[in-house]
């Protein structure tokens, strides 16, 4: 088999190299390009297509961040982040510290919502389910000094949720770092007509939780715990923040996050044949003897790799 | 025999030249298949290596100048001509010799220095 590899870059010529990476719990994904020469500059709009002629794909929009000129080499390396790093760089500090940005009785999704709005930025349509409701005391919930990018990955820790950006759209959705009931999109496998040019299987116990305390504004205060035959003495999680004004939401935040953690770590890493249709998020099917799977996974981190040594994808996948 | 071509207006007299040109593909490896999987990049230039005489220090060093000013000139040989090229590699080496006749006009050493020279050119737009 023999393809033609094919990059179409925003402002570049002579492309050498692309790297695009993205995963579950990275706010912003971020790209490098390394070109002979480009009219792209600092905060300028970037996107990549990257694949074969037969197959290609936009694997990355965002905003270039750091641009390098390179000799000998005589080349341009730039450094790109997706639109969340408007949320990553947006700090939130109050004119008044006495009136920070505060929400009152307001759902999970509309404070996520609210936080992204600062900077900008705004959620495609969606629902999720069930609402955390946050800020139902007096004093509501506040949030200063702190970037958005760390605001919304709290809301993320708490109801179990994650934020990220794909085509340029801003989604926060309920969606487990693992398979949960979902369809495979596609087979990876070895042998003749396969793409897994390496694989490594581990489990471990490293990340498990299986007792989760929460800590709320006084005297909020709530706990779950769960058997778990894999481990040798309980591993504890604890979530402390004064945005948990409710006992419910204590309660609810120990279940989600139960669940979210108390699973044995089965993690494939994956090198493959190039495929710019590979997301992160997404489900696949691996099928491999040696390393014992037969099983779906989900696409935890993707790193497309193009250029000189060729097209390759690196998947971190959980099973 | 040699034959006279020209370096800009430099005179060349070329014994051998070969034409490359390099192609560059990934070759990876699916596990447990039995066929690579090539991935083509793209194509290089075309590069001309050209060995031959050049005669007198003055068009040594004027094909010197070139090389490391990355000036481009136009080569003529008795097919055509080629337009751009840009000297990538150049070597030159002295020759002993009693008397030589290139071209019809006669040399002699102890007037006329010779040079074995190897160059490769590069089509450079």
């Amino acid at each position: 088999m023999s393809e033609t590899l094919y990059a179409d870059i925003t402002g570049c010529s002579g492309i050498l190299d692309v790297s695009v990476e993205a995963g579950y719990s990275m706010i912003s994904a971020n790209a490098t390009v390394d070109c002979a020469s480009t009219s792209l500059g600092l905060g300028d709009a970037i996107s990549i297509d990257i694949g074969y002629d037969s197959a290609h794909q936009v694997v990355f929009e965002g905003y270039v961040k750091k641009k390098e000129v390179i000799t000998p080499a005589r080349m341009v390396r730039l450094t790109c982040q997706d639109i969340l790093i408007r949320a990553v760089d947006f700090f939130l500090a109050a004119d008044d510290p006495e009136a920070p940005l505060t929400f009152h009785s307001t759902g999970d999704r509309e404070v996520v919502d609210g936080l992204l709005s600062q900077c900008g930025l705004s959620l495609a349509s969606g629902a999720v389910s069930p609402t955390f409701t946050l800020g139902t005391n007096a004093d509501g919930a506040k949030f200063n000094l702190q970037s958005i990018a760390e605001a919304i990955q709290f809301m993320c820790s708490i109801t179990g949720r994650v934020c990220y950006a794909d085509a340029g759209n801003v989604y926060y959705v309920d969606r487990k770092p693992y398979v949960d009931g979902d369809t495979p999109i596609d087979t990876w496998t070895t042998g003749a007509g396969g793409n897994i040019i390496s694989i490594q299987r581990e489990t471990n116990t490293q990340n498990v939780r299986n007792r989760i305390v929460c800590y709320g504004k006084t005297p909020i205060k709530a706990t779950a715990s769960a058997a778990n035959p894999y481990l040798v003495v309980d591993q504890t999680a604890v979530i402390a923040h004064e945005l948990v004004d409710l006992q419910s939401l204590a309660e609810a935040v120990c279940a989600v996050n139960l669940e979210l953690l108390n699973r044995l770590q089965i993690t494939l890493t994956m090198d493959l044949l190039g495929d710019s249709s590979i997301k992160a998020r997404s489900v696949y099917h691996v099928s491999n003897s040696w390393v014992g799977s037969e099983e779906d996974v989900f696409v935890y981190k993707v790193s497309h790799s193009w250029g000189q040594s060729g097209f390759v994808t690196n998947v971190t996948a959980t099973a | 025999m040699a034959s006279k071509w020209l370096w800009n207006s430099i005179d060349l007299w070329i014994s051998e030249e070969d034409i490359s040109r390099e192609i560059k593909r990934a070759e990876l490896f699916v596990v447990d298949a039995t066929t690579s999987v090539f991935q083509m990049l793209g194509s290089g230039s075309r590069k001309y290596s050209v060995k031959g005489l050049i005669l007198t220090d003055t068009n040594r060093d004027s094909i010197e100048a070139d090389s490391i000013a990355n000036t481009a000139r136009t080569l003529t040989t008795p097919y055509g001509s080629i337009a751009n090229l840009k000297i990538n590699s150049f070597k030159a080496n002295a020759k002993q010799y009693a008397g030589l006749t290139l071209g019809g006009a006669s040399y002699t050493a102890d007037v006329t220095p010779l040079y074995e020279f190897t160059a490769e050119l590069i089509v450079d737009v």
